[in-house]
């Protein structure tokens, strides 16, 4: 089955990216191009094998919880941010914020 | 180079300040290799140095998606262009510790996706071995500069292949460690389940002794293991007799060019001759390894990457006027095209309705190409010699057009990363003057019994000759100790 344009643009939505007609378009051939070959997987039997999650086969151990950052106290924070004041770092403000309602639809 | 730094010898920082006069070199002029994303000053490096350890006064180059303090860490994204991390990577505090020196940070595929350093946002590395050519990737940055002679050891990260495939390329010595052998803390993500940093070397005892310094349980990545780190230099001259060496027939096929399964050849029958027993075996999932490799790594990457949104790190859109319009435009405009295909396929491959179809299955897949190297060691074998690289390094532009092209590059060396095992590549002669790497892997936490491996064919090759060999005084006389 090839995804049509309609659905590599929910694909970018999803993504939190914005490409425009022409990368829409290309997008759809690479990704059909691609998906063509993982195709190989379909004619696999997986019944029986678990997944494989992860590259430790499951060993995994836990950290202390408490751990601060290596490092994090080489100079104080706002040594390495654009602006910092009064203890937060200071970002541009978005234009939407002078004129009222944000469009904010959650974090990617 | 340590040893003398250490005995007096030479001044702690005299190996330091020469590779960094090298590098300077190679990074101007119309036959510049562009190994580096950033260098350390010279006032900045006088009288460094001098910390005892293995790695006293040696020079280091660092893959640009290990944090750094002194230096950016971009990724070799515009995206992260001139971030500094506020902390930085266990490894790098490792090779401080060690004496070691960081050069500079090298040039790699953005968030180290690709197979040939083109995927740079701030250009392409050339070859050492011939500029027109990539120097593979996604480490190439680390490879060429290892190969130019630059500094004897570098550090780069393994997902896919991207020390191996690259050392194949520039014709030195790469190693990829079990997974979790080494800690991932301060190494920006890619695919979590396969990441694992790995090491350059001009030789494989360079590669094998800055893996040692690296190695070793931290408990700020819950991944790394809490076994004890052998001496991977035990019995490092001991030879290959008595092992059991596999073949498998499934990288041996069509795929691979013919000048290269000779090239393989010749180093098995070296082996041999030197009384290892050399045993054909079959990986029946192998062919299924790319596409494994595929669904998985770019579904890990669509969701680690979903924190560069214009906010918190580098890039932002300043005319955005909503929330959304600012995650959107800054994504769009500071991911390159090959990060957008990733995080494109990994975020359909993990969407509703397609889930268990992709994602789901490739776990699965995974396990079956697990299960096929357990029962290989299960059988006696010790370890398997494979080819790097189907190809030797090819043209600069020639497969930037075709995506699936690119990613058979890591057809050999995917099922590594896969299977969470280690493995190496070590050059094994040239075709037309391009290095050729063999590639050994070995049963999960066996870096020894795979580093002596590669020393034996090491020295039995010694004298075949490349395009350009490096400069014999590469970043010190007689080694990196």
């Amino acid at each position: 089955m090839a995804v049509s344009e309609e659905q590599v643009r929910r694909i970018a939505d999803l993504a939190r990216l914005k490409p425009d007609g022409a990368a829409i378009a290309r997008l759809t051939g690479e990704l059909n191009g691609i998906l063509e070959h993982v195709r190989a997987l379909e004619r696999l039997d997986v019944e029986g094998p678990e997944d494989t999650v992860h590259g430790s086969n499951g060993a995994i151990t836990y950290r202390d919880p408490d751990l601060e950052p290596d490092g994090l106290v080489a100079g104080a924070p706002g040594d390495r941010a654009p602006d910092w004041r009064n203890g937060f770092f200071v970002v541009p403000r978005l234009p939407a914020l002078d004129g009222g309602a944000d469009e904010d639809r959650g974090a990617p | 180079m340590a040893r003398s730094v250490g005995s007096g010898e030479a001044a702690p920082d005299h190996f330091v300040m020469t590779a960094l006069a090298r590098a300077q070199r190679t990074q101007e002029g119309s036959d510049s290799l562009h190994a580096f994303l950033a260098l350390r000053e010279e006032a900045e490096l006088v009288g460094r140095g001098t910390a005892k350890g293995d790695l006293t006064g040696v020079p280091v180059a660092v893959k640009d998606n290990l944090c750094t303090l002194d230096l950016p860490t971009s990724c070799g994204s515009r995206f992260l262009e001139g971030y500094r991390s506020p902390f930085e990577a266990t490894v790098i505090r490792k090779v401080r510790e060690a004496g070691g020196v960081v050069l500079g940070k090298t040039n790699m595929d953005e968030f180290a996706m690709g197979s040939s350093t083109e995927n740079s946002a701030y250009g392409p590395t050339r070859n050492p071995h011939d500029l027109g050519r990539v120097p593979g990737g996604s480490s190439g940055g680390s490879a060429a500069a290892v190969a130019a002679g630059i500094v004897r050891c570098a550090l780069g990260s393994d997902t896919g292949g991207s020390v191996r495939q690259p050392a194949a390329f520039c014709g030195v010595v790469g190693i990829k460690p079990t997974y979790g052998r080494v800690s991932r803390y301060g190494l920006v993500a890619f695919a979590s389940s396969l990441d694992q940093v790995g090491t350059f070397g001009a030789s494989v005892e360079d590669a094998a002794r800055l893996l040692q310094v690296i190695s070793g349980h931290d408990e700020r990545d819950s991944t790394s293991t809490r076994r004890e780190v052998p001496d991977f230099l035990d019995g490092f001259d001991d030879g290959v007799e008595g092992l059991v060496v596999g073949v498998p027939d499934e990288y041996f096929t069509d795929a691979l060019e013919k000048e290269i399964r000779t090239r393989c050849d010749e180093a098995l029958e070296r082996l041999r001759d030197r009384g290892a027993r050399i045993r054909r075996v079959s990986l029946p999932h192998t062919a299924y390894a790319v596409p494994t490799y595929y669904v998985l790594a770019p579904a890990e990457a669509s969701s680690n990457l979903a924190r560069f949104d214009g906010v918190r790190y580098g890039v932002r859109a300043p005319e955005a006027e909503s929330v959304r319009a600012v995650y959107d435009e800054s994504r769009t405009r500071g991911f390159g095209p090959e990060v957008v295909r990733r995080i494109m396929l990994g975020t359909f491959a993990l969407s509703a309705g397609y889930y268990d179809a992709y994602y789901g299955r490739a776990q699965k897949v995974r396990s079956l190409i697990t299960r096929d190297f357990e029962r290989t060691w299960d059988d006696g074998i010790d370890v398997l010699f494979t080819p790097t690289s189907p190809t030797p390094a090819f043209e600069l532009g020639a497969r930037t057009g075709d995506p699936v092209a690119m990613y058979l590059s890591d057809i050999y060396t995917v099922t590594a990363n896969l299977a969470g095992i280690p493995g190496i590549s070590v050059p094994v002669g040239s075709v037309d003057g391009l290095p050729i790497g063999g590639q050994i892997l070995a049963p999960r936490w066996q870096e020894t019994r795979m580093i002596r491996v590669a020393r034996a064919l090491e020295a039995s090759l010694a004298g075949t000759r490349s395009r350009r060999d490096p400069d014999p005084r590469a970043g010190g006389e007689g080694g990196m100790v």
